[in-house]
């Protein structure tokens, strides 16, 4: 098995009067610890273009707001309730923080879709032509609080103005909403596009 | 004479090898010089900005490392380098049962329009918001630059009728991958506001 090479060390040579035979094992391990640290989502110091750019950022997962001075805004990443972490940015002088990726975005179904917006605002989109039991269902469920919802008749009769019946929430969360028809149109709940903001 | 992790050699002054530690050292700041602030500072060491080189790859995300990253990325406008980020998988949770795979999400375009009167920026998962409001519903809504598929367009009618202040009714229909026609019963001066979603 082989040795652990040595750390890093700031504090050599030693000795000032030391031969270079007794410190050059020293220089060499510190040569190559700064080689291999920058290394490290960067391209290489002996690349012959570029060298000290990015290849990628990875962000470890830090405790706390990071502080900032004036000047200056902050990104980092913080472990947030019921997922893992999410990247933050928190503007000049320790100013205000915002969660800048919200969750995990995924495929529902050909025709629901989700995405987000900075500050914990999940954005529902997508569209339906019949809806089992007049009820459009939230995925993923995890709104908290319904923001705003639009809905627009799809077609090219327009004929209805759809109403929406909000579900009572469900463990604090909102799973979906009852959409009916106008009267007299002839069916339950009526072809629609829709957008729904809410804050989770 | 570039950064090299064999030298100095082993001897009894470092004369010999005086150069290519200067060579090290200037090297290593002239790296780190890039996108950082630059040894000596009193911010040195702090991002500046952060080029990325082109991934060929996904990175994965291993342990508690979000990664940030460029790759390129097809759309309806070629194919371009955009940002992604990959954070750790927190699915299936209490909440939402989804087992979703971990895929890394596109969080850029290559152009946003706020010059109007088709107002376009981006959202988080590789998908494109266009807005704006018209006065003439006979002529189809068009965007631009144009997407791979619209999946919802909504319309809202900014007056009510003259004779019967009701709202008008209003639908929409999707023509193609960049049109989209508001259907109403709107008569006289009217407006109406609009909003579109689809895939880049």
């Amino acid at each position: 098995m082989q040795p652990e090479p040595p750390p890093y060390d700031p504090n050599i040579p030693a000795n000032p009067s030391d031969a270079l035979a007794t410190s050059q094992p020293q220089f060499l391990n510190n040569f190559q610890k700064l080689y291999e640290a920058f290394e490290v989502n960067h391209i290489p110091l002996d690349a012959l273009s570029g060298a000290g750019n990015h290849t990628i950022v990875q962000l470890l997962e830090q405790e706390n707001p990071q502080q900032t001075q004036f000047s200056e805004i902050s990104v980092y990443t913080k472990d947030v309730s019921d997922q893992t972490d999410q990247v933050f940015l928190r503007y000049q002088g320790d100013g205000t923080e915002f969660q800048l990726t919200n969750y995990q975005i995924y495929s529902v179904d050909a025709t629901t879709f989700f995405t987000f917006l900075p500050g914990k605002i999940i954005v529902y989109f997508g569209s339906f032509i019949t809806l089992p039991s007049n009820v459009l269902k939230l995925f993923p469920p995890v709104a908290k609080k319904i923001m705003g919802m639009t809905f627009c008749p799809s077609g090219s009769t327009p004929t209805n103005k759809p109403r929406i019946n909000l579900l009572q929430p469900s463990s604090g969360f909102f799973t979906g909403m009852e959409v009916f028809a106008t009267p007299g149109f002839g069916r339950a709940s009526p072809p629609c596009y829709y957008t729904i903001l809410a804050n989770f | 004479m570039t950064y090299s992790i064999t030298k100095p050699d082993a001897g009894p002054s470092p004369e010999i090898d005086v150069v290519q530690i200067m060579t090290n050292f200037a090297t290593f700041a002239t790296g780190l010089s890039a996108n950082h602030t630059e040894l000596n500072d009193p911010n040195q060491g702090d991002h500046e900005n952060v080029i990325l080189t082109l991934q060929t790859d996904d990175p994965g995300v291993t342990q508690d490392l979000t990664v940030l990253y460029c790759k390129n990325a097809p759309s309806q406008a070629g194919t371009q380098p955009q940002l992604f980020v990959q954070i750790p998988k927190f699915l299936p949770t209490d909440n939402d049962s989804t087992n979703a795979p971990n895929e890394p999400m596109q969080l850029t375009y290559n152009s946003v329009n706020i010059a109007g009167p088709v107002y376009q920026s981006f959202l988080p998962g590789g998908y494109l918001i266009y807005f704006g409001s018209t006065t003439n519903i006979t002529v189809p809504i068009t965007l631009s630059p144009a997407p791979t598929k619209i999946l919802v367009a909504i319309a809202t009618p900014n007056n009510l009728k003259v004779s019967n202040p009701t709202p008008f009714f209003v639908s929409t229909t999707i023509l193609s991958n960049t049109q989209f026609m508001i259907n109403s019963n709107a008569t006289g001066t009217y407006s109406f506001g609009w909003m579109a979603i689809a895939s880049v």
